[in-house]
């Protein structure tokens, strides 16, 4: 009897929901025949599976009954929800929704939830997070975060306690899809999109600087292992372009660990013009200030342009970017035929360029 | 390098026949599971499939009057907007694929336009849509909406081009939002805003026409970012923009013709993101499409900012700008 | 994506292979597929070292996989299992060492009859997580510079490995070392490639 196999599969994958914030991940475990003659639910170490057997008849059950009952055409507005009926529109949204996550309309149905207090902003990062671990790629789950976390961060009594759990969560949440799925257009996205959010985050206690850092460095990292990946490169040009704007404190706890400085003088004192009349060591260089710098290598350009030069700010730019250059060097030489290698090193001189 | 071999065994020559039948017999079994994971793009399935069969001049084998009522039924009174089925939120999407396909059948009286000219209109009013997305494929769907029923000063053009702008990068591409990775897709969306609203020179043509071109592989196919692999779709997205860009003798057309007719399915007909894979008609629109602008003669030409038949778009006296070298 | 998910010693018999010793980094595989990939992993690891020849390397693409497989004239050989941007030459180099360690630990007469339960050679785990990084072994590739690139024999899918009129769907669907479980895996993932 198909009608209550799939009524017996709903109730069950809702008794896993009711360990939704431990729930980590959703898959589809593909079993040709319920050959086993057990419930195709599974759930092992906080991750659910459904038997591929399946799938077909409750999706197809579910989305019908959740189209026809709860998204009648033209009468949107007038539908009234209650707390009677919304429990079960829940139900069939989640099943639904882990089946097909493109199905805009139904997140929309959840938003209206959200609106009328019946589903839990938390609650709905934890669903969108199993969502994610399964289709890596789904720009409406990525969309509904937004969402929420536009909700989650308007409310001003918002403890850092609360605001640091989110953010951690949120960076966790796009490594894991990058990491599933390579060049994922949409996790680099949204983490762009959060890093920018961050910076509205008005609260004395949340420091944007610390946030710009972990990032370069992770991105740092990332890189040098998905040397194929760019969206993960441009992702590292964004973060670059952050660091640029550090604060003077932050600018000295980022660079205790990390003499910029050094290589960029380095590069400066091998790469003198041999013709040119100047020609200092090393140790020279490192003494210099930054307006000295600056001004020696602007040496040979226009004399009397008229910008005004902020040589503090133009020689730091050039340390990141210089630090960016030898990386890429190194990568270039050993990860050979990489698109993405060149492609980030013309970001690298684009810059130089600007400058 | 991410690429693919073509095999010998490939289709070299085009399959026209094939394609129609493949199209004219797809989702006529509606209980089909397939069909029902798809309903909720149906209204680009069918512009995807009437404007494929529109090129091989074949749109006769579709259910015209079945088609409008359906797009009818599917316009949400209160914002105007057009849904992808019966059920589904109005999206700004769906609802220029069906301005699209009724704009092809030259029956834009089947909808209320006043209503759709509100629901795009209040988008950007809200700049984004109604939950807060902005992207750039949202405004070249408002523009390209907008211009085919003759009601572009609706909105704010500047400030859509400025949008659109906004989310150029270094390299001359551009992303779904400003700061975003360059993609070929959203590239074509961003020109074809461009060139509906006449503002090309905007553009960084060298720079762009040059990424742009270096989509392709040594198997002929061309990709939507570096070191992916090549996929059918973009022989239209990269193609189109290409074109628009007046540049399109960049790439090498021959191996791009024989990557795009590789891609056939010489049993089931249609064409597939890749050679060997299962076909759909979104690849099939965009396989022919990608043929029409390589010039081959036995498909009707199309228009390459609004993947709709030429014909269509001169009988709209629609003048896209197209740049002159 | 740069990533080692297996690294194994086996010994290649008069008729077929054994594993020896094993390691795998199946994280990013979802929970429920990773005993399916791991089966999968010695499936194809036992079916290459059987069609390898001695004294023999070779880097074998397989979808998103490398395999890179070693066996040396003592019939002792040596696999790792990465995607395609792990670089052959640290792949090798690796391998190399491995087999000499583990000759140096193993006594020989062990070989022939071990099995992963009677072999003591508990360093994989940790040579696994060390090279993830290949740039980490690359110290390593220049102490071993006698590794020469052009030995190795680099094939573009598993096909060119198997004997005449083998074919890897075959072998699967007739072995009886995975479970059902796994060939289904196996035939879903065949299917949305
Ligand atoms: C009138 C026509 C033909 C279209 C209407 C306008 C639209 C909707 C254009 C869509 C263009 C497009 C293909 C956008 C891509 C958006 C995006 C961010 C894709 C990334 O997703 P992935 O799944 O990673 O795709 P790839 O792997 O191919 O990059």
């Amino acid at each position: 009897d198909k009608f209550a196999l799939v009524e017996r599969i709903i109730k069950d994958i809702h008794a896993v929901f009711s360990r939704i914030a431990e729930l980590r991940s959703f898959d589809i475990v593909p079993v040709d025949t319920n050959f086993r003659n057990k419930s195709p639910v599974l759930y092992l170490e906080n991750c659910l599976g459904l038997e591929s057997w399946c799938i077909k008849h409750v999706y197809m059950y579910c989305y019908s009954e959740v189209m026809d009952r709860y998204c009648p055409k033209g009468r949107r507005k007038v539908f009234k929800v209650s707390s009677l009926n919304s429990d079960r529109m829940i139900k069939l949204l989640n099943v639904t929704l882990l089946l097909n996550p493109d199905l805009s309309t139904l997140w929309n149905r959840r938003r209206m939830l959200v609106e009328k207090s019946m589903l839990d902003n938390y609650n709905e990062l934890h669903f969108t997070r199993l969502v994610i671990s399964r289709k890596p790629k789904c720009n409406d789950a990525f969309a509904y975060r937004r969402w929420l976390l536009n909700i989650i961060f308007a409310d001003k009594s918002l403890q850092m306690n609360s605001i640091r759990d989110v953010i951690n969560e949120e960076f966790n949440i796009c490594t894991q899809a990058s990491d599933r799925s390579p060049n994922n257009y949409h996790s680099w996205n949204h983490r762009m999109w959060f890093v920018n959010k961050l910076k509205t985050l008005d609260n004395p206690l949340f420091d944007i600087n610390n946030q710009y850092i972990k990032e370069y460095n992770f991105s740092e990292q990332w890189t040098a292992k998905n040397v194929s990946d760019y969206s993960c490169f441009h992702y590292r040009q964004f973060c670059i372009k952050n660091n640029y704007s550090l604060n003077e404190e932050s600018w000295k706890k980022f660079t205790t660990n990390l003499n910029l400085r050094k290589v960029l003088v380095k590069i400066l004192a091998t790469n003198f013009p041999i013709d040119s009349t100047i020609q200092v060591s090393e140790e020279d260089l490192l003494a210099y200030s930054e307006s000295n710098l600056v001004n020696l290598l602007l040496y040979h350009t226009v004399k009397n342009c008229s910008c005004i030069l902020d040589n503090v700010y133009i020689c730091r730019k050039l340390e990141i970017i210089f630090h960016e250059l030898a990386i890429n060097n190194e990568l270039i030489q050993f990860y050979k035929q990489h698109e993405t290698l060149w492609y980030h090193r013309r970001f690298i001189v684009h810059e130089i360029i600007e400058i | 390098k991410n690429d693919v071999k073509l095999s010998g065994d490939v289709p070299k020559t085009l399959l026209l026949q094939k394609h129609s039948d493949y199209l004219a017999s797809y989702g006529l079994n509606k209980d089909d599971f397939e069909y029902c994971m798809t309903e909720h793009l149906r209204m680009s399935g069918i512009y995807w499939t009437l404007t494929a069969m529109e090129l091989m001049n074949q749109s006769s084998r579709m259910p015209k009057e079945e088609i409008i009522e359906f797009i009818t039924s599917c316009q949400d009174n209160e914002s105007g907007g057009i849904s992808a089925s019966i059920g589904h939120d109005p999206h700004i999407l769906y609802t220029l694929s069906a301005v699209q396909v009724l704009a092809m059948y030259d029956r834009l009286d089947a909808i209320d336009i006043e209503g759709v000219v509100r629901f795009v209109t209040s988008m950007q009013q809200e700049d984004g849509d109604k939950w807060g997305e902005v992207d750039t494929r949202f405004s070249f769907c408002a523009v390209m909406t907008l211009s085919l029923l003759q009601q572009l000063d609706a909105i704010n053009v500047t400030k859509a081009v400025h949008f659109v702008l906004s989310c150029m990068n270094f390299d001359g591409g551009f992303g779904s939002r400003p700061g975003s990775e360059s993609h070929a897709g959203l590239i074509y969306c961003c020109v074809g805003t461009l060139s509906i609203c006449k503002r090309m020179e905007a553009l960084h043509a060298d720079e762009l026409a040059w990424w742009l071109c270096e989509r392709q592989l040594p198997s002929g196919g061309l990709n939507g970012r570096p070191e992916k692999l090549p996929d059918l779709c973009y022989s239209w997205w990269v193609m189109s923009s290409l074109s628009m860009l007046n540049r399109i003798h960049w790439v090498d057309k021959d191996n791009l013709e024989k990557f795009i007719l590789a891609c056939q399915d010489a049993e089931t007909g249609g064409f597939s993101d890749r050679p060997g894979n299962i076909t759909d008609p979104f690849h099939t629109l965009f396989g022919l499409a990608g043929l029409s602008l390589l010039g081959n003669t036995s498909i009707k030409h199309v228009n390459p900012t609004y993947c709709m038949p030429q014909e269509t778009i001169d009988r709209l006296k629609l003048e896209p700008q197209k740049l002159h070298i | 994506m740069v990533r080692v998910y297996a690294l194994g010693v086996l010994y290649k018999g008069v008729n077929s292979a054994t594993v020896l010793k094993a390691a795998y980094d199946l994280q990013s595989f979802s929970f429920f597929q990773r005993s399916s990939v791991q089966e999968f992993m010695v499936f194809v690891s036992k079916t290459i070292v059987e069609r390898t020849q001695q004294a023999t390397r070779q880097s074998v693409k397989e979808g998103e996989y490398m395999l890179q497989v070693y066996v040396r004239a003592d019939n002792l050989a040596g696999i790792l299992i990465s995607d395609h941007e792990y670089p052959n030459r640290v792949a090798h180099t690796l391998i190399t060492k491995i087999l000499d360690e583990f000759t140096a630990k193993v006594p020989t007469n062990l070989w022939a009859t071990g099995n992963e339960t009677t072999i003591d050679f508990p360093v994989l785990p940790q040579y696994l997580a060390k090279y993830q990084n290949p740039r980490e072994a690359d110290a390593l590739t220049k102490i071993q510079n006698d590794l020469d690139e052009t030995k190795i024999i680099l094939h573009d899918t598993i096909k060119a490995v198997l004997e005449r009129g083998e074919k890897l769907d075959d072998l699967v669907a007739k072995s009886d070392s995975l479970t059902m479980h796994s060939k289904a895996f196996y035939k879903t993932a065949r299917k949305t490639n």
